[in-house]
């Protein structure tokens, strides 16, 4: 995405021209009138260079990839010209991932650059749970006079993953005929103890209860409690009305949400459960739940890259329609999916489109991180309204985990799971 | 988050002010701009003593040489006394009205530079800058009016107006986009040192037409000659 402006910065400068003739012709004065050359040598003076040709390359170096919280990570990144003219007034912001802070130096950077000459600065960041894409760096080349601007962004695919293990992954009682973690309460072969019952034809010898056979002579048969494989599709809520943050230096809710998708995503990705993960926003985005390696790191791939999961928010006057999107998301879930959805609740139609979803049989599951504050009476608003939002979920039977962003996913979701046992 | 106490906020707090460097040679050469046409050493003593005050004013708040912050408002307040103290010496230092009118406009664009890029305030930065440029270029066309200089030191002065202007805008335009902390030294210097080189290339020029013929040439066809080339230059910009 290049952009190409003339900044007209030197614009005014024309006025200096016809302002110092006029003078001059009205007083008589040769030399004011002569003024006005600069005014007009000026003016003219952008036009003498065209807009620079931008040809860059981007590389970034982390002294840790996979830090443990708060630690420090020294992030060095390279930027060369990789083009055949020199760049005289390049500037680049680097794009640090939105979860994350900078501790020290400054990930911004202005250099001329030759052609093949490279800059390189250096700035360190807090490492926080989770894992972190960089965002492509920003950079804005002007020429020599700065009439004209190339806005353009360069991409390296770099990430720091501070490991945040989620223990509990929100998934609800539900079977589908593949083997695999979930523990149902249907009997059948397994581990755990679930009963015993009357033999009948066909049992497997194995599973008969011998001691009570020996005992009683009456056959039975043991059953445990089957173990079943699930499939989950993680949807974010990445509508306009949840790129709210708690203050300005705060991350935003889908900020929020993405860390936390990923987080769920690398301890779903150690079982065989299939992920899927879909979007809601800007446009429909999707990816059918499966599992390996490869489907990981599709996915990985899809949330740093699909503009629709992206932390910033869109354009103001962009249209989404969230009922004609949880509709291609109903019409694509596999009958046997589950749905934990990603939203701050800051809006009634995701509450609406989690309903629809629950409705039509997939269970649904909510994790909402807690972005309202408590300062102003329209904040105090924000959060009754999320509260209601929450409570009419739960009546409908759809488990809401209220996440304090604070606090790691992991934590929470082991408390939340804790308080259901025990309730 | 959390763990950013709150002094760690307060070093971090996002300064957008127009860089060092830019800000620094914009005053400077406003300055000298004033300079080249003035004569007396009074005249001069009220420039250099506005600069300094300026310069005291844009200083305040800032980190420099190693020191955190140097005292607030302190260097504020010598900084806006030396520069009443200047312009009122300037104002008195001389008698004659085209004297006055050289001087007061450069003294007045000075401190709107100066003002532009302390800042003031982040969004009129611009204006105070573009502001400034015109109450320089208004003190070297009184300066022409009343005769005070010759066509070259009123082509210097102006041209270094507009290179002080150029300095200004761009270390706003810096300091907004990277923040005062990034290091934009290179860039700054090499974007001065082109502006400068074509101001400097366009005052000899314009010399050397004004000694080659400009002098014979009647007022009123040279004045049609720039005005036709600032038509074009406006139809250039549409």
């Amino acid at each position: 995405m290049t952009t190409v402006r003339t900044t007209g910065r030197w614009r005014g400068v024309v006025a200096i021209a016809l302002f110092a003739v006029a003078v001059g012709v009205l007083v008589d004065r040769p030399a004011v009138v002569l003024v006005g050359v600069v005014g007009a040598g000026f003016a003219a003076y952008p036009h003498l260079v065209g807009p620079p040709s931008v040809d860059l390359e981007l590389e970034r170096r982390l002294d840790d990839r996979h830090p443990s919280r708060g630690d420090v990570v020294t992030v060095t990144t390279r930027l060369t010209n990789a083009g055949s003219r020199p760049l005289t007034d390049v500037r680049v912001v680097d794009g640090v991932p939105p979860m994350l802070t900078v501790a020290e130096g400054s990930p911004r950077h202005a250099a001329v650059l030759r052609p093949g000459e490279s800059a390189e600065f250096t700035y360190a960041l807090d490492a926080e749970h989770g894992r972190h894409q960089f965002d492509p760096a920003t950079v804005l080349v002007r020429d020599v006079t700065g009439g004209h601007e190339v806005e353009t962004t360069v991409a390296d695919g770099t990430e720091i993953s501070c490991a945040d293990p989620v223990p509990a992954v929100p998934i609800r009682q539900q079977a589908n005929g593949h083997a695999g973690r979930l523990v149902t309460d249907e009997g059948g072969s397994g581990i755990e103890f679930h009963t015993v019952r009357e033999y009948r034809p066909g049992d497997p010898m194995s599973r008969i209860d011998s001691k009570r056979w020996a005992r009683t002579g009456d056959l039975t048969t043991i059953e445990f409690r089957e173990e079943h494989r699930t499939s989950v599709a993680l949807v974010v809520d990445a509508c306009e009305s949840a790129y709210r943050a708690r203050t300005e230096e705060t991350p935003n809710a889908v900020a929020h949400s993405l860390a936390g998708v990923e987080q769920v995503l690398s301890a779903l990705g150690d079982t065989r459960d299939a992920v899927g993960v879909a979007g809601l926003g800007r446009e429909f985005c999707w990816a059918a739940p499966g599992v390996g390696p490869t489907h990981m790191a599709r996915l990985r791939e899809l949330l740093g890259t699909h503009p629709t999961l992206s932390s910033t928010p869109p354009a103001a006057d962009t249209d989404e329609d969230i009922e004609r999107q949880t509709e291609m998301l109903r019409k694509r879930l596999g009958s046997e999916t589950q749905v934990v959805v990603f939203s701050p609740l800051t809006d009634d139609r995701i509450r609406q489109a989690v309903r629809t979803l629950e409705a039509a049989g997939y269970p649904t599951t909510v994790v909402s991180p807690n972005v309202t504050a408590d300062g102003t009476l329209g904040e105090r608003l924000a959060r009754t309204e999320r509260a209601n939002r929450m409570h009419a979920l739960r009546n409908a039977g759809v488990p809401v985990v209220d996440w304090d962003p604070e606090k790691a996913l992991g934590t929470v979701l082991l408390d939340e799971q804790q308080r259901r046992w025990s309730a | 988050m959390v763990r950013v106490s709150a002094s760690d906020r307060e070093h971090a707090r996002i300064d957008h002010r127009p860089t060092p460097l830019a800000s620094t040679l914009s005053l400077v050469l406003a300055a000298v701009s004033t300079l080249l046409l003035v004569s007396t050493p009074g005249q001069q003593l009220a420039v250099l003593g506005t600069l300094l005050g300026v310069a005291l004013v844009v200083v305040d708040g800032r980190s420099l040489f190693g020191l955190d912050r140097l005292p607030t408002y302190l260097l504020a307040a010598a900084g806006v006394g030396l520069v009443v103290w200047s312009v009122a010496h300037g104002v008195t230092a001389v008698a004659e009205f085209g004297a006055r009118a050289e001087l007061v406009p450069g003294l007045v664009g000075l401190v709107l530079l100066g003002l532009g890029v302390r800042p003031l305030s982040q969004r009129f930065a611009r204006r105070f800058v573009s502001a400034g440029l015109a109450a320089l270029v208004v003190g070297v066309l009184l300066a022409g009016v009343f005769q005070r200089a010759g066509p070259t030191l009123l082509l210097a002065a102006a041209a270094s107006a507009v290179v002080a202007w150029d300095l200004g805008e761009h270390g706003i335009g810096l300091g907004e986009q990277l923040r005062a902390d990034a290091r934009t030294r290179e860039v700054e210097l090499l974007h001065g040192g082109a502006s400068a080189s074509f101001g400097a290339v366009l005052v000899v020029a314009a010399t050397l037409l004004f000694a080659g013929g400009g002098r014979d040439l009647p007022l009123s066809v040279l004045a049609l000659l720039l005005a036709a080339a600032v038509v074009l230059m406006a139809a250039l910009y549409r």
